[in-house]
């Protein structure tokens, strides 16, 4: 009764538009209030859920995104994959994909990569002549690769609540990030087929190996990341901040476009983004502490388990119900409430808990392209000036190939799995 | 998403006419006018909190042994970082929330919807600061492992950002009621 009062506060304050983490907070203390628990354990449990050294890694990889997203880097990204792949039918739709791709090895996060890159790649696609919709949809699409592919703050935030190796998660979303990125550009091959999309300008070895020099040392950010978490160089927090140090090497004394100033502005975005999501992490900390206390998630497992005990059966139980929850629910609040409900039943029928962190985390991706709450959706939507219910439709198609990548993924498990195993040898 | 709102200290909403969600892009990247002096001591956590885990980095790599207090001071200051940016965030209106049942209301309700959404946020830091009170009593007798420091310094700070937070809540709410 009082676990359902919960539920509808929640629910309540998060519609009236109270910030996330308050919804979380304040419904989590009414029950701690009706329940005669003393109130000082929901500030304690708030503080708790923040005081972890593997959560450090979350403003240093934002930090890294910003610098990354500043002083034209993402300009020189965006005109390297140009050269690449522009030449093919549907050209633009391709580095589309290719530049969310290589962006994603140095941000964390969908919103900013629709944010940022998004930007650019939507206005070069309408002056090109494609139709907005294509423009839109893809973006929204492509942007969900950053969150799976290396550095990526949901799976950091996974690795605190479920106790697994950041390391070991970061390895295991290289591949289904790059099965995504093939995904959709077969989706964009096949529109262009049927559309009869425009080639960008012929391709150039000279102006491919210009544009290269000119992007080859932001382009070294995913490789000192990614290469530096799979030789076991670095820890993921030593990755964010080499990262970050990286970016501002790059920022002071390369390009010189990092003024005092624009590190004041840098940092107070990075400040914002960071407390803002470690406020969500706090909230839920009291949340999933109350539905772990009151033996929710026991209840849960053993009606999963009352149902059925086959792995491929539970799984697709658990994806429906964490695809429905993305709808709804903002993805931070949601890995840190869900893990401590879902990895017991997980674990009960033999799934590997880094295997169910890339597949929690792709579905919450999924999330984010649909509505009501589809973040990338709204920013897509601010940056582009195409009404919301448009970027909806447009994005729907191109939800099709995703799901695609996520049902390889449940059936071999694999694919995400293969390469942390391998540099375990 | 993230909607252009009167700022809680009065100040126009910055961004132009279409801020965005993702700290407002379209802004110029050296534009800090949105930036208050008070802001200043909450970028100064931050950057101690980069410069004391760069210096664990750096004393690992380079000197090949790292400092012992590093990890501690950081976890403590990521905690007194997230609840004093949480102050920040709630002055710019940057907290993470939704808009879209708001936006879909006629003016009356929205008002009132939001006014009783400042009102719960207000409630929760003011309750959170006075419980925060008791705890941090308690922590000022706990020294930290590494550093002879009581643990007490950062929940005091943690009291005090959230019972800041709800002063210019209840502030903001008699001065504008609610309105946009």
């Amino acid at each position: 009764m009082a676990l359902a009062l919960l539920f509808i506060v929640l629910a309540l304050l998060i519609a009236i538009g109270a910030p996330i983490a308050v919804a979380l907070g304040a419904s989590s203390l009414l029950y701690i209030l009706m329940a005669g628990l003393p109130p000082l354990t929901a500030l304690n449990y708030m503080i708790n859920g923040v005081n972890s050294f593997s959560l450090l890694a979350v403003p240093f990889f934002i930090m890294a995104g910003n610098l990354m997203n500043s002083g034209g880097i993402t300009v020189r990204i965006f005109d390297f994959a140009r050269a690449i792949a522009g030449w093919l039918p549907g050209g633009l739709g391709h580095v589309n994909v290719g530049a969310s791709v290589i962006f994603s090895g140095m941000s964390g996060a969908a919103v900013a990569d629709a944010g940022g890159l998004g930007n650019i790649e939507i206005r070069a696609m309408r002056d090109a002549g494609y139709e907005t919709d294509f423009a839109v949809g893809i973006t929204a699409a492509s942007s969900t690769i950053g969150p799976i592919i290396p550095p990526s703050l949901p799976l950091v935030l996974y690795g605190v609540s479920a106790s697994v190796s950041i390391g070991d998660l970061f390895l295991a979303g290289i591949v289904p990030g790059l099965l995504m990125a093939v995904s959709l550009m077969i989706m964009v091959a096949w529109y262009s087929h049927r559309r009869g999309y425009p080639r960008d300008r012929a391709f150039s070895l000279s102006y491919a190996w210009l544009t290269f020099r000119r992007a080859f040392l932001p382009l070294c950010t995913p490789a000192i990341i990614i290469g530096g978490i799979g030789t076991g160089v670095f820890t993921p927090t030593e990755a964010a901040v080499a990262a970050v140090a990286y970016a501002l090497f790059l920022g002071t004394v390369v390009y010189r476009t990092l003024t005092p100033r624009a590190l004041v502005r840098v940092t107070m975005d990075t400040l914002e983004t960071t407390a803002s999501i470690l406020l969500i992490v706090a909230g839920a900390a009291i949340f999933a502490w109350i539905l772990t206390a009151t033996q929710s998630a026991q209840a849960f497992a053993s009606a999963v388990l009352g149902i059925t005990h086959n792995r491929e059966l539970v799984l697709l139980l658990i994806m429906v119900l964490v695809l429905i929850i993305g709808c709804f629910m903002e993805t931070i609040a949601a890995i840190t409430i869900l893990v401590p409900v879902l990895l017991p039943v997980a674990s009960a029928v033999g799934i590997d808990p880094v295997h169910l962190g890339i597949i929690l985390v792709l579905n919450l991706m999924l999330g984010l392209l649909t509505p009501p709450v589809g973040m990338v959706l709204f920013v897509l939507s601010r940056v582009s000036g195409v009404p919301f219910e448009q970027c909806v439709r447009a994005t729907l198609p191109f939800i099709v190939p995703l799901l695609i990548v996520l049902a390889l993924l449940v059936q071999f498990p694999q694919l995400s799995l293969w390469l942390p195993g391998l540099m375990k040898h | 998403m993230r909607g252009p709102e009167p700022r809680i200290d009065g100040r126009p909403p910055v961004g132009g006419p279409e801020p965005d969600i993702a700290g407002e892009l379209d802004r110029g990247a050296e534009d800090i006018s949105d930036v208050v002096w008070w802001d200043y001591p909450v970028l100064a956590v931050f950057w101690g909190l980069m410069i004391v885990v760069f210096l664990q980095f750096f004393s690992r790599y380079v000197f090949n042994n790292s400092i012992t207090w590093t990890e501690e001071i950081a976890r403590y200051l990521l905690i007194v970082l997230t609840f004093t940016g949480a102050l920040v965030c709630i002055r710019k209106r940057s907290h993470i929330h939704l808009e879209i049942v708001l936006d879909r209301l006629a003016e009356r309700p929205a008002r009132v919807l939001r006014f009783a959404g400042d009102l719960v946020t207000a409630i929760f830091f003011g309750g959170l600061a006075w419980t925060g009170v008791t705890l941090a009593l308690r922590m000022d007798r706990q020294r930290l492992i590494s550093v002879d420091l009581s643990r007490g310094v950062f929940y005091w700070i943690v009291v005090a950002a959230l019972a800041l937070g709800a002063l210019m809540l209840v502030v903001h709410l008699i001065r504008f009621r609610g309105r946009r």
